[in-house]
């Protein structure tokens, strides 16, 4: 192939109205900002054409310059020169490639374009070559689990939950979570999410709650949501967002780890009965499941660690200390 | 064999005898292709798993390798020997699933060649005992009515002295084991459950029943017993439902002639959640409380477990005392806690189960 195959068409000015808003089957832009590029093109104009194709049904398809043509159909023209492919030389695929390779050295994909290129390559090439030869170029490890969460999440995601994603909102994790929920739950989720600014953490924590819930029993679920002790949190006006935020995840936690909420409450109500000196905390290790519990002292010198250690001593019932769920000796 | 519908052949393992006699015993009709391209996926479904598959290799990893225990639990310092990988049943727990690189029902058709260097192992440390099984990454008998492996393994390891092989299973396919006159250094096991947990997530197993009816007619015919209730899951009823498996295990087999019997409760690895829901949506196995383990597996929150085979103990020790109870990757402190005693670290219990062997089979 010369690599002047492509410059060496001559551009033709084409009606903006007859070029679709949609990416189309080739490209793979989504959730991107339209300002800078429209600034730019009023400063310094278009300086590289589209690149169409014309498809089976004799419309044209955009190969390279999506942004571009939104970007100048937003400024109010009308007409753009590009460059029209011959239908007969670049095959569907080879139109797709050109647009991954035009964008793979100017940008980053975000994640929702990266499940774009590789739905898009699922039409093309077998799975093996896309995992193999076509993620590490977005930066995606070959491994096939990771294909068939972005090729989900690119089918399954509806386009404003996609949005979030695009934009940082939610998290990848959070939107693959989702979708094992269903839409119509899905979108209070959302809602709910997006309202109280749950960090990433929190989104996927809450998720994987409510989608172990609904998998264990719905309708329980439904209730949860309905229900007066949720509602309580949800629209208290005394605490701000960060405190409703985790106040729900401690409300979704407690249904779906209720033993386990419960030997935590019990644990530090016994600890919180034994009167530690201040600066003296008792901890449990992570889940109960190591074999030991944790002191921490803080003190400022020798003197008032040797005090402190007095003091713990003589604390009645230190010798209690055990695992909740452990039965009286 | 009717669920195996196609067979594939590595190109690399058609010169095996062992090749070739599978070939021999899949019914005719069911179509062949020979692999040419190493790691082929060969365009396996990945729900299906390829379980219809039975795909010939030679295998170029360790045959024998240690259990894959983790310093944080106790374990019992078993050692698989590699016969294949997959399963033609489908447990909605197992972990095999997680493998979705390694599709189909994989037979190591070059085992009778690389045997040789196993026995040597076990030969030249005549003072170390090895309990060996083939069950960790495949079913140990689900396959053998067309691979014959128990014919090439049970002589070799019959006599030798410091080694048993254990053979542990959900199927039935005890005919050949049966057929031959060897009985010597040879356990078969069974993976036992409540029934509801066979009926509802032992897909394609045979039901309690019928594993019960293939140990009695093991047991009857000479052979050592071992039963494994792993993995043990919680759920409304379970008592109930696991004590109705014990009364149908003291109908069924001799308890003196039990080498061993360990419990172990659901534990996988975070990567398999994902996999389970897609491929058992109606499942109930991740309902319990999981916490991450010391491991970084997923396993029951402690009292669960504790609650768990404290009331296995505690039923098992009014069958029979002398039962080889044991814990499967389980803390010091649960054991004390459940079973009222601990071998304390992975050398104390691998001592106690040698001792089982040496018990059983002196």
């Amino acid at each position: 192939m010369s690599i002047y195959e492509i410059t060496d068409i001559p551009g033709v000015l084409v009606e903006l109205k007859n070029i679709s808003d949609h990416p189309g089957p080739y490209c793979m832009s989504f959730g991107f900002d339209l300002n800078p590029l429209v600034k730019s093109i009023k400063r310094s104009g278009i300086v590289n054409s589209p690149v169409l194709v014309k498809n089976s049904k004799g419309n044209l398809d955009i190969v390279t310059g999506y942004r571009r043509v939104i970007a100048v159909k937003s400024m109010g023209f009308k007409q753009l020169h590009c460059r029209i492919l011959s239908e007969s030389e670049f095959s569907p695929l080879r139109c797709l490639l050109l647009n991954l390779n035009d964008n793979l050295c100017t940008r980053t994909f975000n994640e929702i374009e990266k499940g774009m290129v590789l739905c898009r390559l699922n039409n093309f090439l077998p799975k093996d070559e896309i995992i193999e030869s076509y993620m590490p170029l977005l930066g995606l490890p070959s491994n096939e689990n990771t294909y068939s969460n972005f090729i989900r999440i690119d089918e399954e995601l509806d386009d404003n939950m996609k949005q979030y994603v695009a934009e940082g909102r939610m998290s990848f994790q959070s939107a693959e979570r989702i979708l094992d929920i269903d839409y119509g739950l899905r979108s209070y989720i959302l809602d709910l999410l997006l309202s109280l600014n749950f960090n990433f953490n929190q989104q996927t924590q809450l998720i994987d709650y409510l989608s172990d819930i609904k998998h264990s029993n719905e309708s329980l679920l439904i209730d949860m949501l309905n229900s007066a002790d949720f509602k309580q949190i949800y629209l208290n006006d005394k605490i701000n967002k960060p405190q409703k935020a985790k106040a729900i995840l401690q409300y979704f936690r407690e249904k779906r780890f209720p033993i386990m909420v419960k030997a935590e409450k019990d644990f530090k109500e016994k600890i919180s009965n034994l009167h530690l000196p201040q600066g003296i905390r008792i901890n449990y290790p992570p889940f109960f499941e190591g074999p030991s519990f944790r002191l921490e002292i803080s003190f400022k010198n020798g003197k008032q660690l040797k005090e402190k250690v007095d003091q713990l001593s003589g604390i009645r019932n230190l010798e209690d200390i055990k695992p909740p769920w452990k039965k009286e000796a | 064999m009717t669920f195996i519908k196609k067979v594939f052949i590595d190109s690399e393992a058609l010169g095996y005898p062992l090749t070739q006699k599978v070939l021999s015993r899949v019914k005719n009709g069911v179509p062949h292709r020979i692999i040419e391209e190493k790691g082929s996926s060969s365009g396996f479904d990945e729900v299906d798993m390829g379980k219809e598959t039975l795909h010939l290799i030679s295998y170029k990893g360790e045959f024998l390798k240690p259990c894959p225990g983790t310093k944080e639990y106790i374990c019992c310092g078993y050692k698989i020997l590699n016969i294949g990988t997959n399963c033609p049943l489908d447990c909605s727990y197992c972990i095999l699933q997680s493998y979705i690189n390694m599709p189909n029902l994989r037979v190591f058709a070059n085992l009778e060649e690389e045997l040789g260097n196993v026995l040597d192992i076990f030969d030249s440390n005549p003072e170390s005992i090895f309990r060996v099984g083939t069950g960790e990454f495949t079913d140990s008998l689900a396959l053998d009515p067309v691979t014959f492996c128990s014919d090439l393994l049970l002589p070799e390891f019959s006599i030798r002295k410091n080694v048993i092989l254990e053979l542990k299973t959900k199927t039935v396919n005890i005919n050949r084991l049966i057929a031959s006159k060897i009985r010597d250094r040879i356990v078969v096991s069974w993976s036992l459950n409540s029934s509801f947990i066979a009926s509802k997530e032992e897909l394609k197993a045979p039901g309690i029943i019928k594993r019960l009816e293939a140990a009695r007619k093991c047991q009857s015919e000479g052979f050592v017993l071992g039963f494994h209730f792993d993995p043990m899951l919680m759920y409304p009823g379970w008592q109930e439902d696991y004590l109705r498996t014990l009364d149908l295990m003291d109908k069924y087999v001799d308890p003196k002639g039990i080498i061993w019997i360990s419990l172990g409760s659901f534990r996988y690895m975070p990567g398999l959640k994902p996999i389970v829901r897609k491929r058992h949506p109606n499942t109930t196995i991740l309902d319990g409380e999981f916490i991450q383990g010391l491991d970084g597996k997923m396993r029951y929150f402690k009292p669960i477990r504790i609650d768990l085979y404290s009331f296995m103990k505690e039923h098992l020790d009014k069958w029979y005392s002398n039962l080889g109870l044991y814990l499967c990757m389980e803390s010091d402190e649960v054991w004390q806690e459940s079973l009222g005693w601990s071998p304390g670290v992975s050398e104390g219990l691998k001592c106690y189960l040698d001792d089982r062997t040496i018990e059983l089979f002196a």
